[in-house]
């Protein structure tokens, strides 16, 4: 199986001298093409912290982040940019989507930005949104969807671009159960269909009941990682 | 770069409110100064206007003396070769030949220092639009031997009323003393107490009955197009060594350079607005970056180029320029044709500036050259108002930034 996130002894620490935090401590972990993975653990555990290192968001103070087979400590900002743009679909825990943009033109974004012909879009939007259930909301605004519906239409926006792996961060925080469901059911059915690796961070019992791995984080530490 | 566009335009319309506030100080701040210009442009060049027409010509031709001792003895030179060139001239629409003395006025009620000027009617017409602005009488038309042309001013202080006598005093060529009474067949009002206080006209004919002699001290011109004064002067005082040729713009220097102080202070006073309108502008961008960090946080997450969401600020800032500037235009457009067409009646307030020969009503213009430079002024303005807030866009850590509420 394709390794797809690797991370070797990553160090990250917030601030210094007395007031430092020692975020992530030597976190080593191996994440593989098609995985459903779930990062738990205590507030305060690093959670966030290895999510953002994974989505090249962040820099480690020492260690490596090799992502899709890049060591992404070689690169600079434009060229994260661009590789997250090209690599990684992001879901947040809220107000995922622009509000100026319909559920469409959001769910369109990342590919307009990676050049794709406006054909390749329409068919690959129309297709995810349908999937998701959000046939004849295309034109609707994020502030005139619910927010299992913005979720939705983040995912889409997420996958429709073909990353090389999706992360979210609490995705179901703001959701009521119903709508945790849905999103659940959605991912670990393009898990399963399309072979989209996730990795969550949440706290959410029911995500991590449905996750295929769990890694526990406590203290900035890998204390467990639980294939089930 | 579609995309970009679209985000922007939408984005200023998320908060209508602040964006319309903006977009209409920027209408009106150029709406303001395009009125201000066309207003004192008015001012001005009906001003000089006024002067050319009815005081002193296109063009005045003086003895290379005239100005260094302006007595009776500084004729024009050369006489009739000067207005030979001046008939001939293609340039030229019309002249006048006159006589120019100091002379003292002396009424029952009064007496006054005044210039007297000896015309001849017909030619003077065609020079300058006095008759067009007699009060009373006529343009030295009259049967009577002296008729005399006087301005309101000068009627007012000596009491004159139409074929009131008036002595006038002045010097021959000999310095005999020449004591006459004349009978005031005209008054002219020019609304320039200078002018009209100060100067009298006398039919030509009479004055040489009187000096025996032919002298002509000032020649005024009329040209045909007054755009390139200069050059008719200067090639006509090319061949004319022995006077003096000018266009009004060099003989009155102080009134041309009004003009050019006026246009300066108008660019410093639209560089004041716009300055101010800038200051409107990135604060506005600024607020509405720092409540949207969140978004852009997300925007550059998910990999957006530094460049394109720079771009997207910036227009966010030239959406403001692309509706306001000519939104300001178009109300300063229909402002200068509407008081253009109708003037601006300020004789309410305007007693003082009708004592220096400004109208009470001002027929508002403006060259049109200036809306374009305004549209562009402010297009460029906006465009540089982007420029602080895009930089701050781009300087957020998406992770602070997605972090924050
Ligand atoms: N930018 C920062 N500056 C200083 N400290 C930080 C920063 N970001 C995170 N931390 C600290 O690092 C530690 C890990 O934070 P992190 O956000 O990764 O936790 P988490 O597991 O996501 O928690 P939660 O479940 O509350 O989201 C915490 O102690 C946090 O206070
Ligand atoms: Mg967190």
């Amino acid at each position: 199986m394709k390794k797809v996130i690797e991370t070797k002894k990553v160090n990250k620490i917030f601030g210094d001298g007395e007031i430092a935090v020692h975020a992530l401590n030597d976190v080593s972990i191996e994440i593989s093409e098609g995985e459903f993975t779930a990062l738990v653990g205590p507030s305060g555990s690093g959670k966030t912290t290895l999510l953002n290192m994974i989505g090249g968001l962040d820099n480690p103070n020492s260690g490596n982040v090799i992502l899709n087979a890049q060591d992404i400590g070689m690169l600079k900002k434009n060229e994260m940019t661009e590789f997250r743009q090209k690599n990684i679909g992001f879901v947040f825990q809220a107000y995922n989507l622009i509000p100026v943009l319909s559920a469409y033109e959001n769910a369109e974004f990342i590919m307009l930005l990676q050049g794709i012909s406006s054909q390749e879009r329409k068919e690959r939007v129309y297709k995810l949104l349908e999937e998701v259930g959000l046939k004849g909301k295309e034109n609707n605004k994020p502030g005139e969807l619910s927010g299992g519906q913005q979720q939705r239409v983040a995912v889409v926006r997420a996958l429709a671009a073909k990353p090389a792996y999706i992360l979210a961060d609490e995705p179901t925080a703001n959701l009521d159960s119903t709508a945790t469901n849905d999103l659940l059911d959605l991912m670990y059915r393009l898990n399963q269909e399309e072979n989209m690796t996730f990795v969550f961070a949440t706290h959410d019992q029911r995500v991590i009941d449905r996750a295929k791995r769990v890694i526990y984080l406590d203290d900035g530490k890998v204390v467990k990682d639980e294939l089930r | 770069m579609k995309t970009t566009i679209k985000i922007a335009w939408r984005n200023c319309w998320r908060n209508s409110l602040r964006s319309s506030i903006v977009i209409a100080s920027i209408a009106l701040g150029i709406w303001s100064s395009i009125f201000l210009m066309g207003f004192s442009t008015g001012l001005v060049e009906q001003r000089i206007e006024k002067m050319v027409n009815l005081e002193i010509g296109d063009i005045q031709i003086h003895s290379t003396t005239y100005d260094v001792q302006s007595d009776i003895l500084s004729t024009v030179q050369d006489l009739e070769t000067t207005e030979n060139l001046l008939s001939y001239n293609p340039n030229v629409a019309s002249y006048s030949s006159r006589f120019k003395t100091d002379a003292f006025a002396l009424s029952p009620h009064g007496q006054q220092g005044v210039k007297l000027l000896g015309v001849n009617p017909a030619d003077e017409m065609k020079v300058l639009n006095l008759a067009e602005h007699l009060e009373e009488g006529t343009f030295l038309d009259s049967k009577n031997t002296y008729p005399i042309l006087v301005g309101k001013k000068l009627a007012k202080e000596l009491h004159l009323k139409l074929n009131s006598k008036i002595q006038l005093n002045f010097t021959d060529t000999n310095a005999n003393q020449i004591t006459k009474n004349f009978k005031v067949c005209g008054i002219f009002y020019v609304g320039n107490d200078a002018f009209d206080g100060f100067t009298v006209f006398a039919p030509i004919k009479t004055i040489e009955r009187l000096t025996g002699e032919h002298l002509i001290h000032e020649i005024i011109v009329k040209t045909k197009n007054t755009d390139n004064l200069a050059s008719i002067a200067t090639e006509l005082q090319s061949n004319n060594p022995n006077n003096l040729i000018e266009n009004w713009q060099k003989r009155y220097p102080e009134i041309a350079y009004g003009v050019d102080m006026m246009d300066t202070t108008m660019y410093i006073l639209m560089s004041i607005i716009i300055a101010a309108l800038l200051f409107g502008i990135v604060n506005t961008l600024v607020m509405s970056i720092l409540e949207r960090k969140k978004e852009l946080g997300i925007l550059m997450a998910i990999g957006i180029s530094t460049w394109k969401l720079r771009m997207m600020i910036v227009f966010e800032s030239l959406v403001y320029g692309l509706v306001g500037g000519p939104l300001g235009v178009f109300l300063g457009y229909v402002t200068i044709q509407y008081f253009g067409e109708k003037g601006l009646d300020l004789s309410g307030f305007g007693e003082g500036m009708e004592a220096f020969g400004y109208d009470p009503i001002i027929y508002v213009q403006i060259d049109p050259k200036y809306y374009l430079i305004y549209t562009s002024y402010i297009l460029l303005a906006t465009f540089i108002g982007g420029f602080y807030p895009s930089r701050m866009a781009t300087k957020l850590n998406p992770i602070e930034a997605i972090r924050s509420i």
